[in-house]
């Protein structure tokens, strides 16, 4: 008799539908299973086997064929476990009180019967949902994510036995709701910018970055406290929309990164990878793609610690992704496209020892410093709107009483700016100046005479690219709208410039 | 034959030195008579290996080379007994017998008008950067001619701020004549070519070599009247320009520092052995002025002389808004952080940013690395 349950896959950072048909039929006993099968997923012939004689299922001795279609797309993971166990035992005859044609199932079984999690649950269900499915079975620990799609059924798992009692409608599903109050706690931080003392630019340089989405660069001495500002930027950062929240929770599904319980991520990811990572591991990669560290870091922050450390074609496969706010990979079998929307914050020591431009205590040579720091490219360089000098705090400064700005008030005036963007964006797709692209910077970047004549000569004496010039721009319209401004006015372009490098990091000289 | 080919066989032959050249020269009175001299005189001043390695290179069909090469190059030869060869390096000893040049040899080094050399650290200060502009500017546009050796620091400052002020600059190499070291310099060395002059003991292509350098701060000291030292830590080479300044009976002039000043050791302990002490260009005019020879020179002395210190208060009283005397007020040759800035002024981030950048633009203070500031002289 033939059946046949639905199952799904994830191609890049989307689901589709896979469809698990079993047959069992008269002949010599055999198990037999095709359509395009990674080894992975012809090892779940094994563990269904197991797993239905030892959930008391018998066998019957005959031949049975799996095909799980479309047949021309290379199947990988374990998630199809759970759909040919049902898919064999409909064909033996398991009636149900669903329609099994609509519904999706997805899980892993392990020997013993049980349903296990398995990675990329909400990509899949949030496809089935778009094409007409409302109805999944998916492993009890993935329910949060898959209940993320709104007027989807979902019913969880924890064992083959449990699935089956359910089909026949011997069990009602246990109603399982996600829990609002976690979602609350997780945007609590244990640091603020309260605690950092002195660093006035650095905090500025930090807040228009966070209004606009700009990308950062520190350079400065050892323990000047740069990664400390890095790890409180996303404090001040405006919260996610709940689309932006969908999208960072299907790539963090995925690379089965969501913790145990949550289900929507409502921070904005902090990625920091070492400075040891591989290509394929930043921009993604594999055999079937995986969303590298820039898509982890999507609609949040990827922070470089120690730039020059990074590998050089490293550094150099970034410049695409920082242009397109996205990650194309193309393989034999398919192009991928991962979203890449990330705010790149970088620090770096001003040479090999840390401490130039203090002559007293560097002790490179220029050669050395000149060396070190033409490790990052001028293209690279280009890239980046907010190029800031650390310098290390004095002592006095240290255990100052006064407490500075705490994260929550620089937040607001972030939220404040980027609701100003998010209006005047409304009809463009977008959500941030830094994401503002040719005929939009005309469009909506409006310049005096006065404030152009400044840029015309900063471009002349900065020997600016045509890049440059348009993040200056950029720059300049968030500090504008930082302050609520409709027009940019002198004090705007001028700080912008301030913070803008030129164009490569030139040494000149310590003191 | 001609004379410059002949001087450049001489200069080139194995196992002779400067110094035994130099005392042939004396001797024969001239390259022709060495080079017709037969095996009998020769020995007579000479060891067997170095007659037989002049004998034997005899035919100069390498030098007829070179020269072909150097012409190619526009490289002229002064050896000495020329017409253009720099007077004052006849009174040094170990004077050099064949210099290569490039540029256009200005008469006025040899006669009217005088030299001083600007010498100091590879490694340098912004103090040191802002000092040695200021000295090497206002020398040229007093008609001095500044000499220097191109190396990094201070001399390549030295060197890039006669020019910027329309003067006239000698750069003294360590290496061959068509190469530029350090490599960075190559821009410079194109400047200095167009509006100054190269002079190289070194033929071409030849290395730098470190044992170079020092011989050639014999003829940057040579040719000229006074060194001038802005920056040198306790061991500098720049010091070994200053001794034999001394050894010629040059003057040495230095720029004083802050006591605990690695930079600034070796200038002080000049000072304390009895160097000049300048604080202001004038310092060195007047010095020079004295001397006989330099009394026509047209520089006026007659200005009142107005130190740096006096010239930042003008530029406080009469040309700044109230904003700006503030950020001016806290800002010296010692640069600032911008965050010092900001907690000195009180104004916020925003808005000392913007006065900084007019400060900056009108040319009223620098930003010699980025987000720290210095007031400009």
């Amino acid at each position: 008799m033939f059946s046949k349950v639905l199952s799904g896959a994830v191609l890049g950072v989307d689901g589709t539908i896979i469809g698990v048909e079993a047959d069992v039929s008269d002949g010599l006993p055999s198990f037999t299973m095709v359509g395009y099968l990674s080894s992975s997923v012809k090892e779940a012939g094994e563990r269904v086997r197991t797993a239905l004689k030892n959930s008391g299922y018998h066998m019957p001795p005959k031949r049975i064929t799996i095909n799980l279609s479309p047949a021309d797309m290379r199947k990988d993971g374990s998630c199809f476990d759970l759909p040919i166990a049902v898919s064999i035992l409909k064909s033996m005859g398991l009636d149900s009180v669903f329609d099994m044609a609509s519904t999706l199932v997805i899980g892993e079984l392990s020997l013993n019967g049980e349903v296990k999690a398995v990675t990329g649950v909400l990509p899949m269900v949030y496809h089935c949902f778009s094409q007409g499915i409302r109805r999944c079975i998916v492993p009890i620990d993935n329910v949060g994510e898959a209940e993320l799609v709104e007027n989807m059924e979902v019913i969880g798992v924890s064992s083959l036995m449990e699935t089956v009692e359910i089909i026949q409608g011997n069990k009602k599903p246990e109603k399982c709701k996600i829990n609002n109050d976690s979602i609350k706690n997780s945007t609590e931080y244990h640091i603020d910018f309260a605690d950092i003392k002195g660093q006035d630019v650095l905090k500025r340089g930090m807040e228009i970055a966070a209004a606009g989405f700009h990308n950062v660069l520190m350079t400065g001495a050892a323990g000047a406290g740069k990664s400390m500002l890095a790890k409180c930027l996303p404090t001040i950062m405006p919260t996610l929309s709940f689309e932006e929240s969908i999208d960072v929770t299907k790539i963090y599904s995925i690379s089965g990164l969501l913790e145990e319980n949550s289900s929507l991520i409502n921070r904005r990811p902090f990625r920091a990878p070492h400075h040891t990572i591989s290509n394929y591991a930043l921009c993604g990669g594999g055999v079937n793609p995986k969303p590298g560290e820039v898509s982890l870091a999507h609609n949040g922050v990827l922070f470089l610690d120690e730039l020059p450390e990074f590998s050089k074609n490293v550094l150099e496969v970034m410049r695409q992704p920082l242009e397109d706010r996205k990650i194309t990979i193309s393989r034999v079998n398919a192009t991928y496209v991962f979203p890449a929307d990330f705010m790149l914050v970088a620090a770096m020591n001003p040479c090999p020892c840390g401490h130039f431009p203090d002559m007293k205590k560097c002790n490179c040579t220029i050669n050395q410093i000149k060396r070190y720091q033409s490790r990052i490219s001028g293209p690279l360089l280009d890239r980046i709107d907010i190029n800031m000098e650390v310098k290390p705090i004095k002592y006095q400064d240290l255990f100052l009483e006064e407490k500075s700005e705490c994260s929550e008030e620089i937040r607001s005036r972030v939220e404040k700016a980027t609701d100003i963007q998010k209006l005047r964006y409304k009809d463009e797709g977008i959500c941030f100046n830094s994401q503002l692209e040719g005929t939009l910077i005309k469009k909506y970047i409006k310049l005096d005479n006065q404030v152009e004549s400044i840029l015309e000569d900063a471009f002349v004496k900065m020997n600016l690219s045509a890049r440059g010039t348009h993040r200056i721009l950029k720059l300049a319209r968030t500090i504008a709208d930082l302050e609520g401004k409709e027009r940019i006015g002198e004090i705007h372009i001028q700080e912008a410039i301030f913070y803008r490098n030129n164009g490569n990091y030139s040494v000149k000289e310590g003191f | 034959m001609e004379k410059a080919l002949l001087n450049l066989w001489f200069n080139n032959i194995e196992d002779i030195g400067n110094i035994t050249r130099l005392r042939l020269l004396k001797n024969f009175g001239n390259v022709e008579n060495i080079y017709e001299a037969n095996k009998n005189v020769l020995s007579k001043h000479l060891t067997d290996i170095q007659v037989n390695n002049l004998l034997q290179s005899k035919e100069i069909s390498k030098s007829k080379e070179e020269y072909e090469r150097l012409k190619e190059r526009n490289i002229n030869i002064i050896y000495w007994g020329h017409r253009k060869y720099p007077s004052k390096l006849y009174n040094i000893y170990d004077s050099p017998t064949l210099l290569y040049v490039k540029g256009t040899m200005n008469d006025s080094i040899n006669s009217y008008n005088s030299n001083i050399a600007i010498v100091g650290s590879r490694k340098l200060s912004v103090y040191g950067r802002e000092i040695t502009d200021y000295f090497s500017k206002r020398l040229a546009t007093s008609e001095i001619n500044i000499v220097s050796g191109m190396a990094r620091g201070i001399d390549s400052i030295a060197h890039m701020s006669a020019l910027k002020a329309g003067g006239y600059t000698i750069a003294v190499l360590g290496s061959g004549i068509n190469v530029p070291y350090p490599q960075e310099n190559t821009e410079l060395y194109a400047m200095i070519e167009k509006k100054g002059v190269i002079i190289s003991e070194y033929g071409l292509d030849v290395k730098p070599n470190p044992g170079y350098f020092p011989m050639r701060n014999r003829i940057i000291s040579g040719l000229s009247d006074g060194v001038l030292v802005v920056e040198a830590e306790k061991k500098s080479g720049s010091l070994i320009t200053a001794d034999y300044a001394l050894e010629q009976g040059k003057q040495v002039y230095a720029v004083p520092g802050r006591l605990l000043d690695k930079n600034s050791e070796g200038t002080n302990n000049l000072i304390k052995a009895g160097a000049y002490l300048v604080t202001h260009p004038n310092d060195i005019l007047s010095d020079i002025k004295g001397k006989k020879e330099y009394s026509q020179m047209s520089f006026n002395l007659e200005q009142p002389e107005i130190t740096i210190q006096e010239e930042k208060d003008m530029v406080n009283k009469n040309f700044l808004a109230p904003i700006e005397k503030i950020v001016y007020s806290c800002l010296s040759l010692e640069p600032k952080y911008i965050d010092d800035i900001i907690q000195h002024t009180g104004m916020g981030v925003t808005k000392t940013i913007s006065t900084l950048f007019t400060m900056e633009e009108k040319g009223l203070i620098k930003q010699p690395l980025k987000g720290y500031y210095i007031i400009s002289i």
